[in-house]
């Protein structure tokens, strides 16, 4: 077991940046899932973690080592691919086996051992099979038995589920989860899907372009995103956005053909300039059709198409100003009826500007930090 | 009544199948089934064909003491050359397959005898070992030591041939070999690097098995070319010194074109193919129980 400290790491491929001044800790047991979308620097950080990178600037240490110059397989780490990397010409008993063997650990206790990890992970019937006649979600089951069976101290793991359908990807995760509570060990978790993100990490760090944005719970990122580029990424379907303009005099944010109040330490800090532009985000479940005689600040807008999930309907709607706007209506059940909203109906959408997120529509950073 | 799918479909097959089966017939069959059949004819001293002796002429070949040095020098030859080249040839695809500047320069290098034809690395390999202007005695001289002959040492001629042979097959086993290593998937590397691995074990337990099918099909193939060396031989030292380099193939030779023999020439001919054919076999049967093919 071990915490991972990373320290203005930078990593370039001739001129393309890859990680850029990362500065990230990881604590002694957590589960950390680095998020991002593909080419965002983070599968790059887990090798560079990993020993199979070295990086350009910057220190990395695992368990108060510093491991700068020490050869990956002195690390102490176990890593699962997005291919699981499974040695096609051994069977699953010897896959396992493989990282036992440089380690001088007698071969009855390498056994031992083996049938142990295999035995957690459900695989103990296919011990003699080739990697080739097992099923995606076997071979993805024998990858973690193979990282799991000599007790690394940090687990590294790149897109581990992305070969698995999507029912399997649900269950894993949740194996996943208990895995690392049974564990106690540090995970390290590289994925560009949310809901891996959400549902596993303990903390969730996210990543663009080589940059790290925001480090936090998952509840964290969702309910208080740092910028625009995490408010967009987090959440499905994505926070809404649109162009406003704070005026700290009125105590306003105008936007959409409305007006919302502002909050008043930010129309205190901005006292001095008449209008501030930014970026307003709000989320599409924090967004209701209403009653226009309803109080409250209303959106007038129109309908341009219902998508029916059966749980829930997509209203996505667009604005008297011409801003698209998707609304999240639940279907709670319970005998409430079905809104029925046809294409071209004029709608109000009410929203509670506690729910409102404020950016900087220049520097793209969250105003209220 | 419908006729059974097999027997309608025969005539096409038949129809098919044709072309290459009259192209073999031609020029495997016929020569091969000609060859045995002149293994049993006796011929005079001018070459001519005189009598059917049957299975006599097999006979004498394979009694002769002629027969028995040529087998020994063939796979004396064979014993050096294939590994030689083989380990040779894989360590320098393995060095050469880094990601390092100026790597495709070597690359080129080491598969450039791949392009060069056994007369003209005959040639090379004749100045290079030539015993008064040539380098390897320069440098025996250099550094003291009493130059030597080696194409005309009967205890040292047949490593020289074959360092010849060795130097060129290193370019065909440099370049299937560096293929088999290109297709390899990098990650199989990195999760045996992460697994605690060091080179040598990675090299033994990962690089060699995966593969095994190249190293498998070039191994039978330096062997079968090996058994049919031919050109380095009749340009070096022509079976010499001593008939300490005289291969099978060269026998073959001196005994149709120097002793006018061709019904002797031709049951050396079918021994050393029984030969190549055996041993492939035997090759496969064993080799392959090592081999691991992706699938």
């Amino acid at each position: 077991m071990a915490a991972v400290e990373f320290t203005r790491v930078t990593k370039r491929f001739g001129t393309t940046t890859a990680v850029d001044g990362l500065d990230l800790s990881v604590a002694d047991g957590e589960f950390l899932v680095l998020l991002g979308p593909s080419g965002c620097g983070k599968s790059t950080a887990l090798r560079l973690l990993a020993g199979l990178e070295q990086p350009t600037e910057g220190t990395i240490s695992i368990g108060g080592r510093r491991v700068d110059d020490v050869d990956p397989k002195d690390r102490d780490l176990a890593m699962v691919f997005q291919s699981y990397a499974l040695y096609p010409h051994m069977s699953v008993a010897k896959n396992i086996a493989f990282p036992l063997r440089p380690r001088g650990i007698a071969k009855a206790e390498r056994a031992r051992l083996t049938n142990e990890a295999a035995e957690m992970l459900g695989l103990g019937a296919l011990l003699d099979r080739k990697p080739a006649q097992l099923s995606g979600g076997q071979r993805q089951r024998v990858a973690l038995a193979r990282a799991i069976v000599r007790k690394p101290a940090v687990f590294l793991m790149d897109e581990p589920l992305s070969n698995l359908d999507a029912k399997l990807r649900a269950q894993t995760r949740t194996e996943l989860v208990d895995l690392h509570r049974r564990l106690g060990t540090t995970f390290i978790y590289v994925t560009h899907d949310q809901i891996e993100a959400m549902t596993m990490a303990d903390r969730v760090a996210i990543m663009e372009a080589g940059r790290l944005q925001q480090v936090g719970t998952p509840q964290a990122v969702y309910d208080r995103p740092a910028n625009l580029f995490v408010a967009r990424f987090i959440g499905s379907p994505p926070m809404n956005i649109m162009t406003g303009v704070l005026e700290p005099a009125r105590r306003t944010v105008s936007l959409a053909g409305t007006a919302i109040p502002a909050p008043s330490a930010l129309c205190e800090r901005f006292s001095a300039r008449a209008s501030v532009p930014v970026e307003v985000g709000i989320r599409p479940e924090h967004l209701r059709i209403v009653d226009p005689s309803q109080a409250g600040v209303h959106i007038t807008a129109t309908v341009r198409l219902v998508e029916a999930l059966g749980h829930e309907q997509l209203v996505h709607v667009v604005s008297s100003g011409g801003t698209p706007i998707v609304v999240r209506l639940p279907l709670l059940g319970g005998g409430l009826p079905v809104p029925k909203l046809s294409v071209d109906a004029a709608v109000h959408v009410g929203l509670d500007p506690v729910d409102v997120h404020l950016f900087d529509a220049s520097s793209t950073e969250r105003l209220d930090a | 009544m419908r006729r059974p799918r097999r027997r309608r479909d025969w005539p096409w097959a038949v129809v098919l199948l044709a072309p290459a089966l009259a192209a073999f017939a031609l020029w495997v069959f016929y020569p091969l089934g000609r060859t045995i059949w002149l293994g049993t004819q006796r011929s005079d001293p001018f070459g001519l064909r005189t009598e059917y002796v049957g299975l006599d002429q097999y006979r004498e070949v394979l009694d002769s003491s002629q027969f028995h040095n040529s087998l020994k020098v063939t796979f004396a030859y064979v014993l050096i050359s294939v590994p030689v080249a083989l380990v040779l040839g894989l360590g320098l695809a393995v060095l050469a397959n880094t990601q390092l500047r100026g790597m495709r320069f070597f690359r080129t290098v080491f598969s450039s005898t791949v392009a060069s034809s056994v007369a003209v690395s005959a040639l090379l390999w004749f100045v290079l070992l030539q015993p008064s202007i040539g380098v390897v005695n320069q440098f025996l001289k250099s550094i003291g030591r009493e130059p030597v002959d080696l194409l005309n040492d009967p205890d040292r001629a047949l490593f020289a041939v074959s360092a010849t042979s060795v130097w060129q097959n290193l370019g065909i086993v440099f370049v299937t070999v560096i293929a088999g290593l290109q297709a390899m998937p990098q990650e199989l590397h990195e999760a045996a690097r992460v697994d605690g691995h060091g080179a040598w074990s990675r090299f033994r337990n990962v690089t060699v098995p995966m593969i095994s099918p190249t190293l498998l099909f070039t191994t039978v193939v330096l062997t079968i070319r090996a058994f049919q060396t031919f050109g380095e031989i009749d340009l070096l030292t022509q079976g010499g010194p001593n008939e300490r380099t005289n291969v099978l193939t060269y026998a073959l030779y001196t005994t149709v074109y120097k002793e006018r023999d061709p019904g002797g020439g031709a049951a050396l001919a079918v021994v050393l193919f029984v030969i190549i054919l055996l041993l492939t076999m035997v090759q496969f049967r064993f080799l392959e129980r090592r081999v691991h093919y992706a699938s």
